[in-house]
């Protein structure tokens, strides 16, 4: 299996003496895979997106980007990667094509033509300032300035944060679309599990800055299960427990000859967060902060 | 560096360099239109040396009023604007992408942090120390016409206030903004620890090279006590006739008022004075201007190691 992204014993502490906002996490993403990332807030997931920009040096282990650490060549590194942060980051200033122009300047591969077809077919105008697009154009435009370099690995920071669902579920279908034409591997950090649901094949759980959980989201859905908490759990494991939409005890269970319904995604998540004990959980599609 | 650049680095700061450069060459117009009203008064060296001609008196009165009124105040706004065109430039040319959340979009772009700095500070450095540069000859061309018998590039007359070295403090205080905005990330912070360290900088700077300067003063005797025009004065002293030195407060001591006497130095006595020779001029100006650039370099070279490591903000 082609690795993209690689984590070795990562480990990230912002000063001596505070907590780990990452620690011990190992990695290895396939190539071609979209991968969401996912957790509470300070779980570590913006750290870790970071981390593959160069943006953050980890305090141990090492990051790898198509093999290269960004610490040490983050030229190379930057050069195999495009980023939406989690704002869009827009030069307000600017026009969005000159935001492409800029884009081309850093990055001599850029594709322009491509990058404007797919702002057009948003109908989003080249001439108008950042500032004068809505939240979801500007994520839209961030979106198309990473597409547009060709990188093979795309690293998208709670771009969906921010917009409405309409937006939101636009946002995904361009992202996958493009990746999947490309064969590119995308890295997605988000609250929002129900939408990513579709877009993704692969589930990261980070909580409390340690790995809680990786593995393609059809294994996933495959070895979970939900039951009533006290409910006979047949062969299997209790994972986590956690409140259900109506206040019910709900148990995650994982394992050979689990009884119960099968598990959505949202308890997946849910219910290895409340194993990790990082943060109180409700099941309304987000993870609390 | 490309036209886009230059362009972009333009409007990401226009209002500030507008605002500049539509100020610089107001005040450069009103200076030279004040030093040729100057010159046009026709008070010139034959009105001082003895050989007065009818006219001088009239002409004294038109060159004085000029001289005391309309030309301080176009010197003193002039000779402030480039040092606040660096500090305003400098301080927000890094802080304002990271305030702003912009630095990361650029940074997750530009495989090279360095070359991006360098595209941002270059421009800014260029447009600077050009204003500056034609403010400061601008006050050359001002003083020359204020004291019309200096010969300005062999005088100290406004020694830092004009010329090149003008144009090297804007310079430098852009430089240290630049520096101390990478380092800080917040623009209005950034904009005062700026205008202060800056302010302290240069003011530092000058006294230090003030006190360099008088190491290398030497005693010369001249009809004015203080040295010829355009010289830099630090001290006087009196030769006796019997060849010893006294100071002032000396002299008065060994030879005080009394009713048959004034006071002061005994007949045969020579004022000699501290001074280091306006011909010094250009080579101390080089000197200070290379000082300066030198810590512009430096400061240059911090905000560059600080955008290589810091996070984008």
């Amino acid at each position: 299996m082609a690795v993209a992204l690689e984590a070795q014993g990562i480990g990230k502490r912002y000063r001596r003496g505070r907590p780990w906002a990452l620690r011990d996490v190992d990695l290895a993403i396939p190539v071609g895979s979209i991968t969401a990332l996912v957790g509470p807030n300070g779980a570590g997931k913006s750290t870790l997106i970071k981390g593959y920009v160069g943006f953050e040096r980890p305090t141990a282990g090492r990051l790898l980007v198509d093999g290269i650490d960004p610490w040490r060549d983050r030229g190379a590194a930057i050069r195999r990667v495009g980023y939406v942060p989690q704002a869009a980051s827009l030069y307000r200033e600017l026009s969005v094509s000159d935001h492409l122009a800029l884009a081309a300047r850093f990055r001599p591969a850029f594709d322009r033509p491509m990058a404007k077809l797919r702002l057009a077919q948003l109908d989003i105008p080249l001439d108008v300032s950042a500032d004068e697009l809505s939240g979801g154009q500007q994520a839209q435009v961030g979106l198309a300035i990473a597409l547009g370099t060709r990188a093979p690995v795309l690293l998208l920071d709670e771009p969906l944060a921010s917009l409405d669902p309409l937006a939101r579920r636009e946002f995904l279908h361009i992202m996958v679309d493009a990746v999947r034409e490309t064969g590119a591997t995308a890295l997605l950090s988000s609250h929002v599990i129900t939408d990513i649901e579709q877009a993704c094949d692969r589930l990261l759980v980070l909580g409390g800055g340690r790995k809680l959980l990786d593995l393609s989201i059809a294994e996933a859905r495959a070895t979970h299960r939900v039951t009533d908490e006290g409910e006979a759990t047949g062969g299997g494991r209790v994972v986590g427990r956690f409140p259900g939409p109506l206040g019910e005890r709900l148990a995650l269970v994982a394992g050979e000859g689990t009884r119960g319904r099968p598990a959505t995604l949202e308890e997946i998540v849910l219910g290895h967060l409340a194993a990790g004990r990082v943060r109180p959980i409700q099941a309304t599609g987000e993870v609390a902060a | 560096m490309t036209r886009f650049d230059v362009r972009l680095a333009f409007r990401l700061h226009r209002f500030e360099v507008i605002g500049f450069v539509v100020l610089i060459t107001l005040l450069t117009v009103a200076a030279l239109i004040t030093a040729a009203q100057l010159d046009a008064t026709g008070y010139g060296a034959h009105c001082w040396d003895g050989t007065q001609t009818p006219g001088c008196e009239a002409m004294g009165r038109a060159f004085w009023g000029l001289q005391q009124t309309q030309a301080p105040m176009v010197q003193g706004i002039l000779v402030m604007l480039p040092f606040l065109f660096g500090v305003l430039v400098g301080a927000p040319l890094v802080a304002r992408e990271l305030e702003r959340g912009t630095s990361r979009l650029a940074w997750s772009l530009a495989p090279s942090r360095f070359r991006w700095y360098l595209v941002r500070v270059v421009p800014g450095v260029v447009v600077v120390f050009a204003f500056a540069l034609v403010a400061g000859l601008a006050l050359d061309r001002l003083l020359g016409a204020i004291e019309p018998r200096t010969d300005m590039a062999n005088a100290f007359d406004g020694f830092g206030g004009r010329g090149v070295v003008l144009a090297a403090r804007a310079t430098f205080a852009l430089a240290l903004g630049v520096a101390i905005g990478s380092v800080m990330g917040r623009v209005l912070p950034a904009l005062i620890v700026t205008a202060v360290i800056a302010f302290v900088g240069i003011a530092g700077g000058s006294y230090v090279h003030g006190k360099w300067l008088a190491s290398e003063a030497v005693w010369v005797v001249t009809d004015t006590g203080t040295g010829n025009l355009g010289d830099l004065f630090f001290d006087q002293r009196v030769r006796l006739a019997d060849g010893s030195v006294m100071t002032w407060d000396q002299v008065y001591a060994a030879y005080p008022s009394t009713d048959a006497s004034s006071g002061g130095p005994p007949p045969g006595s020579r004022t000699e004075a501290l001074v280091v020779s306006g011909t010094r001029y250009g080579f101390v100006q080089a000197r200070e201007v290379g000082a300066l650039a030198g810590a512009s370099v430096v400061a240059l070279g911090i905000g560059a190691f600080t955008v290589g490591r810091r996070r984008p903000g």
